[in-house]
């Protein structure tokens, strides 16, 4: 029953999008309006992908198989190693993005870029640091 | 920390698929332990120990100059 719901509400969000997409692209038309035409082809054009590729699947794959894909991709998702391997790994990340935000700092300076947008890309520092001493002080207190 | 955990599972003629369904993790979790490239939480050791019913001593060895946390 949940699932016959759920098929119908993919139907409604593609059925959704597709309409998003005609006003956007066919009654909006107007110059002044470009914006929000944009708009809406962009969401319409989402909506309507993910509500196809949801209905489709609803349509397709069976009440158990679903279940079954369920219950792996849990057990995949909670997985002790795989969560560890996905904290390392935006550890990792983090490490890279840092050194190369610095030198994307560094070559705006070098190539006289505007001094707000250079103070703009400097403040993810701020934020980091920021970050770094709440959160440290946020999973001491709970670990 | 080295471990026994294979030949306890041959001996008792369990596919890693099966463990690894019966703890609820990934059957690469399962083969990442055997080839002891993965340390286990203390958790999932309980629960390894708890399958088996055996103590967990008597599946995981601690080796006292290891230097698994680096890895």
């Amino acid at each position: 029953m949940m699932i016959k719901n759920k098929k119908w509400v993919f139907l409604l969000i593609a059925v959704i999008g597709a309409a998003s997409f005609y006003v956007g692209g066919f009654i909006v038309i107007n110059e002044n309006l470009k914006a929000i035409s944009g708009m809406c082809i962009g969401l319409g054009s989402a909506l309507f992908c993910l509500g196809i590729g949801n209905f489709v699947i609803a349509l397709t794959v069976s009440k158990v198989d679903r279940s079954n894909f369920e219950q792996r991709k849990n057990i995949e998702v909670n997985d002790e190693r795989n969560i560890r391997i996905r904290e390392k790994v935006g550890a990792k990340t983090n490490q890279v993005i840092f050194y190369m935000l610095c030198l994307i700092v560094l070559f705006m300076g070098f190539m006289q870029i505007n001094i707000i947008a250079i103070l703009m890309v400097s403040s993810v520092f701020i934020i980091e640091l920021i970050l770094t001493i709440s959160l440290t002080n946020y999973y001491s207190k709970r670990m | 920390m080295l471990n026994k955990l294979e030949d306890i599972r041959k001996q008792r003629r369990i596919t890693q698929e099966d463990l690894a369904d019966a703890l609820k993790v990934s059957r690469q979790t399962i083969g990442s332990l055997e080839s002891g490239r993965y340390n286990p939480s203390i958790t999932l050791a309980f629960k390894i120990a708890h399958y088996f019913k055996m103590s967990v001593e008597d599946i995981f060895i601690y080796e006292e100059d290891s230097d698994d946390d680096k890895k």
